[in-house]
């Protein structure tokens, strides 16, 4: 499928990098921090053991730091309010 | 006389009835407060406050300040279990006299007001509401627009007030640094806290994931017989959890291996995530069958990139067909059943979902013993939700609003003595020890009776 429509698309831009772009491209600290969607599946059962089998699973999305970098200062405020309503 | 009398319908009021924060609720946010100092570090700063103060007979509907804006150091620890113990056994609202409440943006802007004077760290402050209750804070990043603020339910269920079942997270501008967990999809309490003091030290994100699109594509020997919940998601936060559940059909013999020699480049990136090809060569290593059953899909967008650019990701469902000298894996199903009944019982009026919880819970030879220790707390909670909806319709229809601004409890003289002997103590004077403070808290609680 990518190769199909790799075939449509134009040929990469600036074909003639120099390394010293590449190095820098591998900079994590350049790197902007972004969400990903994170998926995970959880099932009932990990081995199957009968014919047919029904299985239960769950399917868990989560919004999580890509490119995850600390901040220039890592100390924080944190406060607690608990309803007690 | 009279006194006495007071006192022993107090004591009855707390012990059977609370209001929509069940006694399990508040125990669990207090050992939620507690897990959390453990993250924290030298030069962090912390506070402990209460929606409502419940040391006196009728229940002050303002918030109540119970430590202080201050380093974190090497006392704080044990404070904050004398001070959330405390809490925890002043209990919650009293039914009577039914008081209205301020709605919790004037509370969370009571607290953020008289934290202003402060120098809160920019770009660092986060305001932990552990609350069961739906809250929409409206307008708190408006007027507050450098505080994040997480609104964590730590009940076992949420409780949802009357309407039910509306959508109650917000995800426009006047809500933008609000973030909520445990709330639609369950997440578990602890791990959800220590994430938000973790991200909380990170570069913040640019951009927002959006249109979140997915969908499950069986392979061979997978049917997919039923889908529970939604399959679209229309803004993914940072944190925000959401969850999907589906009943397989598998037929063991017609599913097929893994195929470790795929060119399929987005399959292969599947793969490269989490070490999962490393698992799979060494499963083959163990003699083990690994079969590739289905795959999530999910199409996304990100505001940093142009509207008709489209994110796909795949994840392979993986499952055992033959263990081979395979360590058996660590069994899920436990993780699983919490995250569906969560999302069964919220899902459901509180009416609905008693009649639901029974008709399960009638049939214990169907659930395994952790699943069903789950569902009885989760029964009890709801048997909970349902006196208090009683206690609503009856006591509290006619309370006139609360509106804010509002200012927050006085602070009692006793607390604030348990203040100054900690800052007596920290200069290295003779100061209260640890079980002088104990005492002292004890002490005072009775007396407020």
């Amino acid at each position: 499928m990518i190769g199909r429509m790799a075939g449509r698309l134009p040929s990469p831009v600036g074909g003639g990098q120099d390394s010293s772009q590449d190095e820098s491209w591998h900079d994590q600290s350049t790197r902007p921090t972004t969400v990903r969607a994170s998926v995970r599946i959880l099932t009932q059962v990990r081995i199957l053991t009968e014919e047919p089998q029904d299985v239960d699973v769950a399917v868990e999305v989560e919004g999580t730091l890509h490119n995850r970098s600390a901040a220039p200062h890592t100390t924080i405020d944190v406060i607690f309010v608990m309803d007690n309503g | 006389m009279g006194k006495t009398h007071v006192l022993v319908d107090k004591v009855m009021t707390k012990v059977i009835y609370s209001y929509y924060v069940s006694k399990d609720c508040l125990e669990k946010a207090a050992e939620a407060v507690n897990g959390t100092l453990r993250q924290l570090q030298r030069g962090d700063r912390l506070a402990l406050y209460t929606t409502h103060c419940t040391h006196n007979a009728v229940t002050g509907n303002r918030p109540e300040k119970h430590f202080p804006l201050g380093p974190l150091g090497t006392d704080t620890e044990s404070v904050f279990e004398n001070l959330t113990a405390s809490v925890c056994r002043h209990g919650t609202q009293t039914w009577d006299p039914p008081r209205p409440n301020p709605s919790m943006t004037d509370v969370v802007l009571c607290v953020a007001t008289s934290l202003d004077s402060q120098d809160l760290k920019k770009g660092r402050t986060h305001i932990i509401l552990l609350s069961p209750a739906t809250y929409v804070l409206h307008g708190v990043s408006k007027t507050f627009p450098d505080l994040y603020i997480h609104r964590v339910n730590p009940a076992v269920l949420p409780f949802r007030r009357e309407p039910e079942l509306p959508d109650t997270v917000c995800f426009n501008e006047c809500c933008k640094k609000v973030f909520v967990s445990n709330w639609n999809s369950y997440q578990s309490l602890p791990g959800r806290l220590k994430l938000i003091v973790n991200n909380a030290r990170s570069k913040q994100p640019v951009g927002d994931i959006t249109d979140v699109s997915i969908d499950i594509r069986a392979r061979e020997g997978c049917e997919v017989l039923e889908c529970f919940g939604s399959k679209d998601i229309s803004h993914l936060r940072l944190g925000q959890v959401h969850t999907f559940f589906a009943r397989l059909r598998l037929n063991k013999s017609k599913t097929r291996q893994v195929d470790l020699e795929s060119v399929n480049p987005v399959f292969n990136s599947s793969l490269d995530v989490n070490g999962l090809r490393q698992d799979l060569v060494t499963a083959v290593a163990f003699g083990a069958i690994k079969v590739h059953v289905l795959d999530v899909q999910l199409y996304s967008r990100n505001s940093i990139h142009s509207p008709n650019c489209w994110n796909y990701t795949e994840t392979p469902l993986i499952v055992i067909r033959d263990l081979g000298g395979l360590a058996p894996p660590v069994d899920q199903s436990l993780d699983l059943y919490k995250r569906y009944y969560f999302h069964k019982f919220t899902n459901l009026t509180t009416k609905l979902a008693a009649v639901e919880i029974g008709n399960t819970l009638a049939k214990p030879w169907e659930i395994d013993e952790g699943t069903e220790k789950i569902l009885e707390r989760m029964a009890k909670e709801i048997r909970h939700h349902e006196r208090v909806r009683r206690y609503e319709y009856d006591s509290r229809q006619k309370l006139p609003l609360c509106p804010g601004p509002i200012a927050p409890e006085a602070t009692h003289e006793w607390l604030e003595a348990i203040w100054n002997k900690r800052k007596t103590k920290r200069r290295g004077m003779t100061g209260a020890n640890e079980e002088e403070l104990t005492q002292l808290m004890d002490g005072v609680d009775r007396l407020n009776w």
